[in-house]
């Protein structure tokens, strides 16, 4: 189901399991849903790290390997890659994500 | 190209006239030799901004667009689903084709006489509403080249009216009542599809009721709804949604045989049904609320195979006709379905309680059409899931059928290690007591048609104005061999080529 997929933290991986723990088919539509199929949805997802709050930690963790002045933490805060990536020919992705004030 | 240069003298031949500035005051037009405007009177270039080659590194700039406006498509984008209505969509007769003088129909009559053999015999018309609501007709099936949809008279179809005609209460013979099962198997465009087709055909004149599960991987392929049974292990499956489609069927194409039936046994878990309403309002319940289809389905399983009424009930009791039941696909059933449990491993289509019903069917010692009947299971060779427990079962049952006994050397065994599926294997385990009303289990492979039924076939597309040669023997050897020994796939694709070739030389 594609609209779970919509909230950031959660992928296939995670949403096909859920699909199968509630015995729902992948191609259903939300309209289609038991109320209580819903309703244990919205449990779990109330329970998980998602959206906003998951946002937050990543953009978090980033800032206290700044704060430790890190390898990793200057590298986030040049706009350069992180993981050992060569910086000689493409790193478009580093250069637009990577800044002082990161974003998510 | 000659140089300004004189060799002889080292003098230039033509020196640069006064009047003209030095070349360096203006830039040099040269990519537009013939343009009128004086150099001088030219604006100076525009400084450009800063070009990408001249952009430092690493400083996250972007190339800024102008965003467009997208462009209004003028074609209305097609509604939802209509697309998908045209690609299932089934057209059963063409206006442009001729009408074929003297087609007969199919009925009890022709259905068993040897003398049509290798002749196209119409689908009578009433029934094909009936038949489009089993769906017997499949959208690539090339029905919308004729007048009138029809179907060939082969040695199978004589065969199968012939056993119709058996079972049927018409016939008093030894055979009335008799479960026959087969399981049709046969390479891709061998007509295994018209066959089930031309069955409920047969069925739906002697008034039998036909239970068709029209494609057999839509159950498996996990796009429809599903729901696990309490207490069950391993869990079960139900599939609502499916399960009242099926029933929705099933009403449409037997509204008449089930309408004059009515509620003979007891149904507890139904609080909603009448004691005296027929058996077209049991199944009606069943697909207005899919929650309770299953059940709905096994009340109306238990009334179709009644023999005789529950004491008390006995007021209205009328004998039940014979059933067809035809599975497109069977293969498909033969292993692990693409739904999940909710411990994310795949689910074994026969634990899919709807897929363990059609093929507990097949199991020998049920008994399960008690008022007689035929189950036609179909599986390709061609185009399918391959299993190698279904592939070793159904040779083990073509040996069985040829004679050969399961404790004989030539018995065809599973090779050590191939793991083959114990599940799968049981379905084509031999009978152990043999009853008189019951067969065993049949294989029955579908090949080409033979050289007077290809000839037969060809006249029709001749008589239908698509082919233009004269049908001659040299001309139809020429198409069975061509068609893969009378592949009536084939030859159907072959008329319609020679068509194509008509219109273009002509």
């Amino acid at each position: 189901m594609k609209s779970l997929e919509s909230f950031f933290g959660i992928g296939h991986h995670t949403s096909s399991r859920l699909l199968a723990r509630f015995n729902i088919h992948p191609t259903c539509r939300v309209g289609e849903l038991a109320n209580k199929q819903v309703l244990d949805l919205t449990a779990v997802l109330s329970d998980m790290k998602i959206e906003n709050e998951l946002r937050r930690e990543v953009v978090n963790d980033i800032k206290r390997l700044k704060e430790t002045g890190t390898y990793r933490g200057r590298r986030h805060a040049l706009g350069l890659p992180v993981r050992g990536q060569r910086t000689r020919n493409q790193n478009k992705t580093p250069v637009k994500l990577n800044r002082m004030e990161r974003r998510l | 190209m000659v140089s300004s240069w004189c060799w002889s003298c080292l003098s230039r031949l033509r020196p640069t006239p006064r009047a003209l500035p030095p070349p360096s005051a203006a830039p040099r037009i040269t990519s537009a030799p013939f343009h009128s405007t004086a150099i001088q009177l030219a604006q100076p270039a525009k400084k450009k901004g800063p070009s990408l080659t001249t952009a430092k590194h690493r400083q996250g700039h972007q190339v800024r667009r102008k965003n467009k406006k997208p462009v209004e498509n003028p074609v209305r984008p097609p509604a939802a689903g209509e697309r998908k209505a045209l690609r299932k969509r089934i057209v059963l007769s063409n206006p442009n084709a001729l009408e074929v003088k003297g087609m007969q129909d199919l009925s009890p009559g022709t259905m068993i006489d040897g003398r049509l053999r290798g002749t196209v015999l119409g689908l009578p018309v009433p029934l094909l509403d009936q038949l489009r609501a089993v769906q017997a007709f499949k959208p690539k099936q090339g029905w919308s080249i004729f007048r009138r949809p029809g179907t060939i008279m082969r040695h199978d179809t004589i065969e199968m009216g012939r056993l119709f005609e058996k079972i049927s209460a018409d016939g008093e013979g030894a055979q009335k009542g008799q479960v026959v099962k087969k399981i049709i198997s046969g390479a891709k465009g061998t007509g295994k599809t018209v066959h089930l087709l031309q069955a409920m055909t047969m069925a739906f004149l002697k008034k039998w009721v036909v239970i068709a599960v029209p494609d057999a991987h839509e159950l498996v392929a996990g796009v429809s709804g599903y729901a696990p049974i309490e207490g069950t292990n391993p869990t079960q499956y139900t599939q609502p949604a499916a399960t009242s489609a099926l029933l929705a069927r099933t009403v449409e194409a037997n509204r008449e045989v089930l309408s004059n039936l009515q509620v003979s046994q007891q149904h507890p878990a139904l609080t909603a049904l009448k004691p005296s309403s027929t058996l077209e309002e049991l199944a009606s319940l069943g697909f207005q609320d899919p929650a309770i289809a299953w059940p709905v389905f096994q009340a109306l399983w238990t009334e179709l195979t009644a023999t005789a009424a529950a004491p008390g009930m006995e007021k209205n009791f009328q004998p039940r006709p014979p059933m067809l039941v035809t599975v497109d696909g069977l293969a498909h059933w033969m292993t692990d379905s693409a739904y999940r449990t909710a411990d994310f491993s795949l689910v074994h289509s026969h634990n899919l309680i709807f897929v363990k019903h059609f093929l507990s069917l097949l199991q020998p010692g049920q008994s399960p059409l008690k008022n007689g009947g035929l189950l036609l299971y179909a599986t390709s060779t061609s185009n399918n899931p391959s299993v190698y427990g279904l592939n070793l079962g159904l040779e083990q049952l073509a040996a069985r059928q040829a004679g050969i006994s399961p404790s004989s050397p030539e018995y065809p065994q599973p090779f050590a290690f191939s793991g083959v599926d114990p599940r799968v294997m049981d379905l084509f385990k031999p009978a152990e007591t043999s009853s008189a009303k019951e067969g065993p289990l049949e294989v029955q492979t579908l090949g080409g048609l033979t050289r007077d039924e290809t000839r037969g076939y060809m006249e029709y597309f001749a008589q239908s104005g698509l082919v233009r040669q004269v049908i001659d023997d040299h001309w139809v050897s020429d198409k069975w061999s061509l068609s893969g020994g009378g592949i009536i796939g084939e030859l159907e694709k072959l008329g319609r080529r020679v068509q194509n070739v008509q219109t273009a030389t002509n």
